[in-house]
């Protein structure tokens, strides 16, 4: 079997997998970074975003052999980050299983716009879907923290 | 009997009726009653059960353990999925004990009857838990009022609780109830403790205490279960409705990387079962089945449709009468009459449908994301060959529910899984296709109208005509009235002089199930929207009328008026926009909504979403405006993309691509108000679906001129 060396929240650490495996199995089965979460399989609702370079992708449809790479995901944020304090001071998560992914989105989408205007900030969002409903709460979060 | 007592009656009806329905034994269901007898005859079991072992010194109930350190641990005996109950129900319970918030801790309930009933459901949780949660509480503190009392050697009377705390009021000494926890372990439970009446937690703004596992990643959800090794499946099923799997290439999905084993089940469909989820899923692809269309080869849910339109037209059942309503559409100056429709829905919980079982040394066990335990526990141990003592069922967290985790069909699958991989414990995921194409749907149904006005216009006849399909897919009621399908409709709150309510079944194999707020979402979209083509025709404000029609005493009336002040209701809305509003008392709450409409490129968009709730005594006031401005969301995304369609016997729809759902980008500014409500607490986690749809109907039929009678409002993907 194919072996894939792979940085993932800094550290070092190598797979063996076949090369189709998507990044977010190999995180979820084999290294049991369960925070990044399977909702769709096909990139339609952003529950599996991770950072690769530092760039949000739906970790879903990125095939373990294409990683090039450092990979961060939502355990490798490490908890003090201005918007996973800001989810909790404004209660944003219900059920929570998409949150990880809509963390990871507005992180990537802060660090490279940290000021993003709302038709910015709603259409960067737009691809991580909630069925609880908590998308006004996640916006009062990311604003709260772009400064606006 | 009071609307609050009809209300209660209502949840246990109802709970018990849902059980029946998905086919637990009237043993389980009886289990209703059984939360209630904390203090009767269940008390004495309960003291010696404690499941799991409890080490804590203190723990005078199933509900709570105090430890020496003051760690405060609440089961929580609802499953959290979303609405907050690991929160609401510990506030309950800290209130009573008069606890130190910051110790509280808390632990979600195995499957035990020691705790009574666990289902999730009806929006019951915080309804049916309220006072035995206050009085479980109250009894704690009781005891360790008693055991501080001890310790200061006063007289008990002497004494109070502050903040986890017992406190001598003369001198102001105060000793923790960490401190406490021993000696009160080793007192008598008192059979009738005082509760207090000043509330600390209960009605204060609280945030949610399983908030940042879910910011960090580390809350796990049934999905996220890992053991020792676990291994993966996923199993392959008949595309259609009622198909049969043919060949397989067994070989082909055995030769798939990381794959374990292939396995045909019991039911024909087959399973593969490999080293992680993706080698499972690429299994099954691999597979390549021939998928065979059973008896249903030309199923079509637009035939469904076609089939309960003509219904609203039959005989059908009496579901409610007041007065003679044919002679009054008789003689009525004016008749309006109308059809409504809407489509099947799926749920489309983010997380998809799984269950993680092990099987070893005779024994079970069971991780599953459920909104119904104790059904699970019993389907284990049927399936599962041994005594339930021997099944022990974990409640995961839930990545949303909304009725959809009440059938414990991937609990049959997983336990028979677990038979090929034992000892070793095995996870089944549904793909969202399989998710999306084997739901327990939310029906369809039409409603066809008769409204009959007099010369001034006001209504002196209502007759409605409900029809669903025949609730689980079954064959036709024969006229018994299903109170879940009618519920909504069945009894308007308005005074509209004549009053006649049928319904119809159409028998259909269309898997059907419950789905946030039932009957209510889709009958009050009909009754509400329908009302206000009455207001358009008689050129009345729909608030107005509203107000006119509703009894002096109705709840209704109080959100009504709030919601309208919210919205500056008199004032235009801005130019080319057009707003709509919508009333509608459910689950023991009423929830009025005004939502303000434009059409863009042909399509509605929805701007604003104000809401006035009115839900008796209120324990979270975050989590209740959290679950209206949620059951918004939710009701809108139904009412402007919801649809699964069925052709050939299939559902066409496989993915978030063509079942839509709301973004991000088309979410509304939504406002919501709490009003102070007297009495019991309602019902919140659906409250806040039903009056969306029919709220931005009206306001589209107001903006185009042409009344809005059918969802979804945009075409299907």
């Amino acid at each position: 079997m194919p072996r894939y060396s792979l940085e993932v929240n800094g550290e070092s650490v190598e797979v063996d997998v076949a090369a189709d495996v998507p990044l977010l199995w190999v995180l979820r089965d084999v290294l049991g970074l369960t925070g990044t979460k399977y909702g769709c399989g096909v990139a339609q609702c952003g529950a599996c975003t991770v950072h690769v370079g530092g760039v949000a992708v739906r970790s879903c449809s990125l095939r373990v052999s294409r990683v090039r790479a450092p990979v961060t995901t939502i355990e490798g944020l490490g908890g003090d980050h201005p918007l996973q304090r800001a989810w909790v001071e404004h209660d944003v998560p219900q059920c929570g299983y998409c949150q990880s992914g809509q963390i990871m989105s507005a992180s990537a989408l802060l660090a490279r716009d940290p000021h993003p205007d709302e038709a910015t900030l709603r259409g960067a969002m737009a691809g991580n879907l909630c069925r609880c409903g908590t998308y006004p709460r996640i916006l009062a979060a990311i604003r709260s923290v772009a400064g606006d | 009997m009071t609307e609050e007592a009809t209300s209660k009656r209502r949840w246990r009806k109802l709970g018990r009726r849902q059980l029946i329905s998905l086919g637990v034994t009237a043993a389980a269901a009886g289990g209703v009653g059984l939360g209630l007898g904390f203090f009767g005859g269940q008390h004495w079991e309960r003291r010696q059960m404690r499941v799991p072992p409890r080490e804590q010194p203190f723990s005078p109930n199933v509900f709570l353990a105090i430890d020496h350190d003051g760690t405060t641990t609440v089961w929580v005996t609802r499953s959290e999925m979303g609405q907050g109950v690991s929160t609401s129900l510990p506030m309950i319970v800290a209130d009573a004990l008069d606890a130190d918030w910051r110790a509280v801790r808390v632990e979600q309930a195995p499957a035990s009857r020691t705790y009574g009933y666990q289902g999730t459901m009806a929006s019951a949780s915080v309804r049916s838990m309220y006072e035995e949660l206050r009085e479980a509480g109250g009894v704690a503190r009781a005891m360790l009022l008693e055991a501080g009392a001890t310790v200061f050697g006063v007289d008990v009377a002497a004494c109070d609780t502050r903040a986890g705390g017992v406190i001598h009021r003369a001198s102001g000494r105060r000793v923790g109830y960490g401190e406490l926890a021993g000696l009160a372990g080793t007192l008598e439970v008192p059979s009738a403790p005082a509760l207090r009446d000043e509330h600390r937690w209960i009605g204060r703004p609280t945030r949610r205490l399983d908030a940042r596992d879910k910011s960090e990643g580390r809350a796990v959800y049934g999905i996220d279960v890992r053991l020792p090794g676990l291994r993966y499946a996923s199993i392959e099923r008949p595309r259609g409705i009622g198909g049969t799997l043919g060949d397989v290439a067994e070989e082909a999905a055995r030769a798939v990387d990381g794959v374990l084993d292939v396995v045909r089940m019991t039911s024909g469909s087959v399973a593969v079962i490999a080293e992680h989820t993706f080698a499972a899923f690429a299994g099954r692809r691999a597979l390549a089945a021939d998928h065979r269309a059973g008896p249903n080869a030309s199923l079509s849910s637009a035939r469904v449709e076609e089939r309960l339109r003509d219904a609203t037209r039959g005989e059908g059942a009496e579901v409610y009468v007041e007065g003679h309503v044919r002679p009054a559409l008789a003689g009525a100056a004016r008749t309006l009459e109308a059809t409504y429709e809407v489509p099947y829905v799926a749920h489309q919980c983010m997380e998809p449908i799984n269950a993680t079982a092990r099987f070893a040394d005779g024994a079970w066990e069971v991780w599953a994301p459920t909104q119904d335990p104790m059904t699970v526990r019993e389907t284990v141990a049927e399936l599962g060959g041994v005594g339930i003592e021997r099944c022990t069922v974990h409640v995961t967290l839930l990545g949303g529910g909304f009725g959809r985790r009440t059938v414990p069909e991937e609990i049959r699958q997983v336990v028979e899984l677990a038979r090929h991989t034992s000892p070793n414990p095995v996870q089944l995921v549904w793909t969202r296709e399989d998710d999306v194409q084997h739901d327990y749907y939310r029906c369809a149904a039409a409603h066809r109208f008769e409204v009959g006005l007099d010369a001034e216009g006001e209504i002196v006849a209502w007759r409605d005509h409900v029809a669903t399909p025949t609730h689980g897919g079954g064959e036709a009621s024969g006229g018994r009235v299903d109170e879940l399908a009618v519920d909504g409709a069945a009894r308007p709150p308005y005074r509209f002089g004549a009053v006649e309510v049928r319904w119809s079944d159409v028998a259909s194999p269309i898997p059907t199930g419950i789905w946030r707020s039932v009957g209510h979402g889709y009958n009050a979209f009909a009754v509400e929207a329908m009302l206000d083509e009455v207001a358009r025709a008689t050129e009345r404000d729909p608030l107005e009328l509203r107000l006119a029609l509703l009894p002096a005493d109705a709840r209704h009336r109080a959100v009504l008026e709030r919601v309208a002040q919210m919205c500056d209701w008199t004032a235009p809305p801005p130019e080319g926009r057009a707003r709509g509003l919508a009333v509608h008392a459910c689950f023991g709450s009423v929830c009025a909504q005004v939502a303000e409409v434009s059409v863009e490129d042909s399509l509605p968009r929805v701007h604003r979403v104000w809401a006035a709730v009115e839900c008796g005594r209120v324990i979270n006031p975050l989590g209740v405006k959290a679950q209206i401005l949620g059951g918004i969301v939710f009701g809108l995304s139904a009412a402007l993309h919801g649809a699964i369609d069925v052709e050939a016997g299939r559902v066409r729809q496989s993915n978030f691509h063509d079942a839509v759902v709301l973004r991000m980008d088309a979410c509304p500014e939504i406002e919501v108000e709490v009003l102070d409500g007297a009495g019991e607490p309602g019902g919140i986690g659906e409250v806040g679906v039903p009056m969306i749809a029919p709220a931005v109907a009206s306001a589209l039929s107001r903006l185009t001129g042409t009344p809005v009678r059918k969802l979804p409002l945009f075409p299907r993907a």
